[in-house]
């Protein structure tokens, strides 16, 4: 009796916890991602317009809807 | 034409998910070609088949164009036709747009990027492939002139060259030689936007010359690299348009009688041109415009180069300091 007890109580907390992980991995909600958009964020929020820098900075033109692959741009 | 190593494959933008559609995935492609590396990424469906498809048709035309464009090959188009002793030539519908996008592009930067200046390169000792080590780029400022801005030519030869894409030929006095330089890679970059622009997001880097855009409107982002340690200097995040970067950091040499040169000549002179200016960087609507932006930017000289820069970029001047020109309103660069 109380092995099937301990036994649904750990069958009824891997599927809470999973459960919780894949519908905030469906609506887009990845943690991992959100820490990378955000840092993206942070950082524009440095750059400024015609001016002297000295460190790397982020201009943004218009939003989008989803992430694409950095260019890096030098003379060849 | 570049045959070295060739890395191809499939990478995920990000991890995907069972609900995660397919457009997301972005196809890329990078590969050795123009001197240098080239990539193609392309994300969804489109005119030219499945992201995939797109990025490898992409990337075969780039290498068939290379072999087509380059002064260095002795069975290049480009070569054919600048040691045509005839007055006009017939040439491809590829080449007919390379020479008008290089006569346009001297004519919008008053002569300052001139495709005609072949003689004085191999003067200077870039008659072929440059393969060797560059000069350290602090040392080749050491080494360089009293800093002054380039201008046009006094004889400029560009204005003798004349192109009927109708026809499809080419008029020039024979031995006027053409240079395909940055302009074709801004003009490829062009050519595979029209075809490209029809999948959710698509990115071609010719080089340095980067045209990005597509129809999910997505923000694509621009790295600029330092040309003294190739650190990023700063991100543009674009929606579409062109990026072109010009310098002096990756080929310096020292010619024959020790003094620093490289591959971008100032028409007045016919000499490498030392400005004040070691890099710049264009944005702009369209690859030839970028390109002939950048390169008109380096040659106008440290004073007014971000001027030149109408539609953002960024300048790096000789003591590594540099100026960043953001690009208009994001309402301007919406498709």
């Amino acid at each position: 009796m109380i092995r099937r007890r301990v036994v649904g109580i750990a069958t009824a907390t891997f599927l809470a916890t999973s459960g919780g992980i894949f519908v905030q991995l469906v609506t887009g909600n990845d943690p991992a991602l959100v820490s990378a958009a955000a840092k993206s964020t942070a950082v524009a929020s440095t750059s400024s317009s015609a001016s002297t820098s000295s460190g790397a900075s982020t201009s943004s033109g218009a939003t989008n809807s989803g992430p694409t692959t950095a260019v890096t741009t030098s003379a060849s | 034409m570049s045959s070295g190593l060739q890395v191809r494959g499939l990478y995920p933008t990000r991890t995907s998910t069972p609900a995660e559609p397919h457009s997301k995935i972005e196809a890329i492609e990078r590969f050795p070609c123009f001197g240098g590396s080239c990539a193609v990424l392309v994300t969804g469906s489109g005119p030219a088949g499945t992201a995939r498809e797109a990025a490898a048709k992409a990337r075969q035309s780039l290498l068939v164009w290379h072999g087509q464009f380059s002064r260095f090959e002795h069975d290049s188009e480009l070569s054919r036709l600048n040691r045509d002793p005839r007055e006009t030539v017939a040439v491809g519908p590829v080449m007919s747009r390379f020479v008008e996008a290089a006569l346009s592009a001297a004519a919008m930067t008053g002569g300052l990027v001139d495709p005609t200046l072949i003689g004085e390169l191999d003067g200077v000792g870039y008659g072929h492939h440059f393969d060797s080590q560059p000069v350290p780029l602090p040392r080749a400022l050491a080494l360089a002139p009293r800093r002054a801005p380039g201008g046009p030519s006094q004889a400029p030869r560009w204005q003798q060259v004349a192109v009927d894409r109708g026809a499809g030929t080419v008029t020039r006095p024979p031995g006027v030689c053409l240079d395909s330089g940055g302009i074709v890679k801004g003009l490829f970059g062009d050519l595979l936007a029209g075809t490209l622009a029809g999948h959710e997001s698509f990115a071609v880097d010719a080089a340095g010359d980067v045209r990005f855009g597509g129809a999910g409107a997505r923000l694509r982002p621009i790295q600029v690299a330092s040309p003294f340690d190739e650190t990023v200097l700063h991100v543009f995040e674009l929606v579409h348009g062109a990026v072109a970067t010009s310098g002096i950091g990756r080929r310096s040499w020292l010619d024959a009688g020790g003094r620093p040169a490289h591959h971008l000549l100032d028409p007045a002179t016919g000499r490498p041109a030392f400005t004040g200016v070691v890099q710049v960087t264009a944005l702009a609507d369209t690859g030839v415009e970028a390109e002939a932006l950048s390169k008109a930017a380096l040659l106008s000289g440290a004073a007014r180069a971000a001027s030149v820069l109408t539609k953002g970029g960024l300048v790096v001047y000789d003591d590594a300091r540099f100026d960043v020109i953001d690009p208009p309103a994001a309402s301007e660069w919406r498709s």
